[in-house]
Order: C-alpha cells, then sequence, then structure tokens
C-alpha cells in the first residue's frame, strides 16, 4: 500500500518520462551480473533439478569463479553452455548474436541420430501417390502400398491435428493406423489430446502436472490432472506409434495419452525426456535462454523427465538401409499391423 | 468485496436510465490517430524495460452532454517492443532474426458525470468511470515465444477541467483512476496449467473471458494505475474541432511479480459536434 501511494505521489510530482523510480532495479551488463542472473533464474524458476539429478548450488560453486569482470564474451558463452549441458534438457537452450543456439540436451546439441528419420523415404516409397500434406509438411497422411494400413505424420502438436478426423474418416476401411511422431518438436499438447479422444470410449487420466509459482524450491501450484476424453465417433483399432529421439516435449505428451490406449504399441526409440512447459527469458547482453517450468507425473507415479518414454518395441534405422530408401522402423511398424 | 464490486457495477449501469431524458442533447464524435511511447518492464517476462515508440494508435469516442455527461472511449495501440534491436542467430544451419515483441492493447472506458462548475471561461467535471483495459503480450525470445495477458476492469472517478482561452481555444485536463478493479494477469510463470486450459478453449474470445475468471479484485495495494490527459482544441466552425492531445498512463502493479508500465501518447483528434 505504502508504495502505491509513493508511486503516484512520484509519477504525479515527475515530469512523466522521468518515471525511473517506479521500476524495479535491473541485472547489470557485465559477465559477472549475467552469470548471477542467469543461476538465479535458474534457481529460483526451473521445475526439474530433481528429476535431473543436478545439485545447482555445487555447479554455481564450479563455475561461478570461472567468470570476472575481464571475462570475454567468447569466455562467458562457453562457461555458461558448459554449466547448461549438466541439465541435458531438450527444453534449455542459449540463443546468442551471431551464434548457433546451444541445446543443454547432448543429444539435440550434437545432433546425435537426427539423420536416421527422413520424411522423404517415408513419401517417397511407402505411401501412395494420392496422399495430402499440409503447408511445410504441418502433416503428412496416406496409405502404404500394398497393405490396408494408413500412416499419418505430424511434425508439431497444434492445430494441424484436427485434420486427425480427415485421416479416420479417408481410411475408415483400414485394418490399423501407423502415427507417426518420429522428431515431433512439440508445441501445445491440448490439440493432440482433442483429436486423440477418438481412440477411447471412456475417460483416461494421463498425467498430472504443477509449475513452479514462486522462488522458492517448494513454490509450486496443486497438481492438476489431465484427462484424455472421448470425443466423436469411437476408433477401436491396432495403432502403432513411431518416436524416437526427437520426439520431445508437447510430443511426447501425446506418445503419453496413445501409450494408455489399449490398441497402442510404442515403436521406435526411446523419446527425449522434456515434458514440461519452457518458457523464455533474456539477460543483460541481449542473449537468450528457455527453461523448464513445470514437472509432469504419470498417472502410476511416476516420472521419466530426462529419461523419455521407452518404446514397446525397440527398433533404430540403419543409415545405410534410410540412404537405400529403407525404413526400418516403418517397416517393423507396418508388420505388427500386419 | 466481491461482492460489494458487483453492485457498484450494476449502480453504474442502472445510471443511464438518463439517457432517456429528453433534455437539451449536445453530442460530439471524434477520432484520434497519434503515437505512443511506451516502457514497460513485467517481471513476469523479463526484468528489463522493453520500449517502443509506435505510430499506430487509434481512438474513437463519443460524448452525449444532457442532464448528465456520457462518455465513451475505445483506444487501440499496437506495439513492438524490445530491450534489444533485433539480431540474427543460427538455428541448425537457418540464419533466422530474433524479433522484437508484439503487443496489442485496448482501452474502453465509460464515464457519466456532471459539471461541478460551469462558467464561462471555466467548466469542472467530475463523475464515476468504468476504466477497462485489456492487453495482449506476445513476448519473445528469439526462437521461443510466450503469450502473456494483462486485463483490468476498473471502478473510480474521474475529473476533467477546461478553460477558454478565445472563442475558438480551449485547454482542456483530465484525470481518471480506479478505486477497485479486477485484475487478470499472466501467472508467475508465464503459464500453468490453468492457463494451458483456458487456453484449449480454441477461441479468442472465449480464451479471453477464461483468463478474466481466473482473475481477482485489487484494491490500492496491489494495482494502481491512472491515466491523464491534456489536450488544446482549436474550434474550426459550428461543427468541426481539431484537437492536439497528450495523455500519459500508468500502470504499477505487485502480483504475482511487479510491473510498471508508462505510456506517454500524442494524438490528433478531429471532433464533430452534432
Amino acid at each position: 500500500m505504502k508504495k502505491g501511494i509513493y508511486n503516484i505521489i512520484v509519477i504525479s510530482m515527475l515530469w512523466p518520462f522521468a518515471c525511473n523510480e517506479a521500476f524495479e532495479p535491473q541485472p547489470a551488463n557485465d559477465p559477472e551480473a549475467i552469470f548471477e542472473n542467469l543461476w538465479q533464474a535458474f534457481d529460483q524458476q526451473y521445475a526439474v533439478f530433481e528429476e535431473r539429478v543436478v545439485n545447482w548450488g555445487e555447479l554455481y560453486e564450479i563455475y561461478r569463479p570461472q567468470v570476472n569482470s575481464a571475462t570475454t564474451e567468447e569466455e562467458l558463452h562457453e562457461v555458461i553452455s558448459n554449466l547448461l549441458a549438466h541439465l541435458d534438457d531438450g527444453h534449455v537452450s542459449l540463443t546468442a548474436r551471431n551464434r548457433e543456439v546451444f541445446f543443454s540436451n547432448k543429444i539435440r546439441e550434437l545432433q546425435i541420430e537426427d539423420e536416421l528419420f527422413d520424411l522423404g523415404v517415408v513419401i517417397g516409397n511407402y505411401l501412395e501417390e494420392d496422399y495430402s500434406s499440409g503447408t511445410e509438411d504441418s502433416y503428412v497422411y496416406g496409405k502404404i502400398k500394398d497393405a490396408n494400413i494408413a500412416y499419418i505424420y505430424f511434425d508439431f502438436v497444434g492445430d494441424n491435428f484436427s485434420v486427425l478426423d480427415d485421416f479416420l474418416s479417408r481410411y475408415d476401411q483400414a485394418k490399423g493406423y501407423i502415427i507417426d511422431l518420429r522428431h515431433n518438436s512439440g508445441g501445445d499438447f491440448t490439440h493432440a489430446f482433442e483429436a486423440i479422444g477418438r481412440f477411447t470410449s471412456e475417460p483416461l487420466y494421463i498425467f498430472q502436472s504443477q509449475t513452479k509459482d514462486g522462488p522458492g524450491g517448494d513454490d509450486f501450484t496443486r497438481w492438476h490432472q489431465w484427462f484424455l476424453l472421448p470425443r466423436g465417433k469411437l476408433v477401436d483399432k491396432p495403432i502403432a506409434v513411431l518416436t524416437d529421439r526427437y520426439t520431445i516435449s508437447a510430443g511426447e505428451r501425446a506418445v503419453m495419452a496413445l501409450d494408455a490406449l489399449p490398441s497402442v504399441t510404442l515403436i521406435g526409440d526411446t523419446t527425449n525426456g522434456a515434458h514440461g512447459t519452457v518458457i523464455g527469458r533474456e539477460l543483460a547482453n541481449g542473449w537468450f535462454y528457455s527453461l523448464t517450468v513445470q514437472k509432469v507425473m504419470l498417472a502410476n507415479g511416476k516420472s521419466l523427465e530426462g529419461i523419455g518414454l521407452a518404446p514397446d518395441i525397440l527398433v533404430k534405422n540403419e543409415l545405410s538401409a534410410l540412404q537405400k530408401g529403407e525404413d526400418q522402423v516403418l517397416e517393423r511398424a507396418i508388420t505388427e499391423i500386419n | 468485496m466481491k461482492r460489494f464490486f458487483l453492485i457498484s457495477l450494476l449502480l453504474f449501469f442502472c445510471l443511464q436510465a438518463d439517457l432517456l431524458a429528453q433534455k437539451k442533447v449536445e453530442n460530439q464524435l471524434s477520432l484520434a490517430l497519434g503515437m505512443s511511447h511506451l516502457k514497460r518492464q513485467d517481471l513476469i517476462f523479463s526484468p528489463f524495460p522493453h520500449q517502443d515508440l509506435s505510430l499506430m494508435q487509434i481512438g474513437i469516442n463519443y460524448q452525449r452532454n444532457s442532464r448528465l455527461i456520457h462518455s465513451i472511449d475505445l483506444q487501440v495501440g499496437l506495439f513492438a517492443p524490445g530491450y534489444q534491436t533485433p539480431y540474427e542467430y543460427e538455428e541448425e544451419g537457418d540464419v533466422k532474426t530474433a524479433t522484437n515483441d508484439l503487443f496489442i492493447f485496448m482501452n474502453l472506458d465509460y464515464r457519466i458525470g456532471k459539471y461541478l462548475v460551469k462558467h464561462e471561461k471555466f467548466n469542472l467535471e467530475a463523475g464515476a468511470a468504468l476504466i477497462t483495459k485489456v492487453q495482449a503480450l506476445n513476448y519473445v525470445y528469439g526462437r521461443i515465444g510466450n503469450f502473456g495477458y494483462h486485463s483490468t476492469i476498473g471502478l473510480g472517478g474521474y475529473v476533467n477541467g477546461s478553460y477558454q482561452l478565445s472563442d475558438k481555444q480551449k485547454l482542456s485536463m483530465g484525470l481518471q483512476l480506479p478505486l477497485m478493479s479486477w485484475l487478470a494477469r499472466s501467472p508467475f510463470s508465464i503459464n500453468d496449467d490453468e492457463y494451458i486450459e483456458n487456453t484449449t478453449q480454441n477461441s479468442g474470445i472465449g480464451t479471453f473471458f477464461a483468463f478474466l475468471a481466473d482473475g481477482q479484485l485489487a484494491t490500492w495495494d496491489k494495482l494502481q494505475y491512472l491515466d491523464f490527459d491534456f489536450h488544446y482544441e482549436y474550434l474550426l466552425n459550428q461543427k468541426w474541432s481539431l484537437k492536439g492531445q497528450y495523455g500519459f498512463s500508468f500502470i504499477h502493479v505487485q502480483v504475482p511479480r511487479p510491473m510498471t508500465s508508462v505510456q506517454n501518447n500524442f494524438n490528433i483528434t478531429g471532433t464533430l459536434k452534432f
């Protein structure tokens, strides 16, 4: 109340352009202040230190001495990148002027096995010619050649999921479906939940989540439960869901929902293990970073943050086979449905 | 407290019975175009003030003078603020640009009052005001974008004073501020499960009302804001006048994290009297 009255008096008395009194102090633009600001922001808002088995305080003791007033921009970027690398979190990144984005997750940063998925191979060698696709391949769907199986791929999780109804209508005579979420970059999982409601006749409890709502280590909202709710005409056929290490964020949450269905088999590789909501922040030197502010716990009481969802059938493409036009993960899915 | 706010709102609208009064009525319709400088620091999104000078400001005002003075004011502004100038970065080999934020502000105010002093040279009017601010905020952090919102519906008062410099020239000054408000604002970590659930409405209006429903009653200790206005009016003829207008808006809120917003507006306004 006193600060409010003080603000009104200051604003009323001072020329309107000079209202700096009302603003909060800002972090300084020097290497040490920038490091402190970033470390503290994570300390107050990053939600999954425990799940990722990271002692953030210990890391401060290791990396803070490496920064002083003479630290160059190049050196500071390296120190912060090395600090963030300990989290190995697909949702944590550092963006700087004229540099490649740094990803805390080793798989994303080094693009490990990124080349083991090629949508072009799927379209060229496995789908019949009358396939459909969205803008910039936001979705691709069609019938598998020489098989009564329909395939759909989603590049991210958003309003592109609304085409699932069209897909199911067009291929309502298929004996089974393949939903490809490999290299799915995430988005808004509620779009996936809305669409996937076609596959269940009753509400299914999928996971619960809680979000940081204060600077203290235990400052979280109450757990909020998320259910997959039935919607529209029930589709009860075998479904193979394809995943890989680049299935991340809302893509993983979509996999969680699909995995709760009795008719679904997960095929491929373990997902990335980064589920919680991500936010962006900025530093005094103009760099941006992202961090996870939410915990997610599955219906079985387990958290797969930092672990990922393991497939029912582990299959990985070989580069040599893929280069010859063979998608072994997809072929296994076709075999399973047949 | 919530009940008191709702009753006050109801009484406010009940006063509109004056609109049916058949005393001498003067109407005026104004269109304002101009620019605005915004400086905003919102710790939910960033510890740094984001600034922009925007030329995209438009306003419409309808005023009816009879036994009471009624005024409806709609203002819309577009801002592209940032902390630093946009720069290029690379992601998986592609060069991308870290663009500025995008804010859309809408103010919808209703005032009802009467003259306290009505003199040949000097007028003073005062009354009650319903002050609504809806602010859609898209913060951009390079490859990450986060949507935020700040909305207030305030009940308070206003005062306007005007001084007739000559037959054709007039100076006016006004102030409005709320006594209590309904505040809906982004949560501590920008979004949480309630936020996500609200956006599943998947329609702009539905989502907006869902956000509003998750708000809280805010009194002066939590939320302070005011709007100040100063203008010079020149009467072109019996029907038309032109105004040069300066406006100042200030918002300060503490929950869930401090936010301070200062806006300086400069408008040219054309007014038709009928």
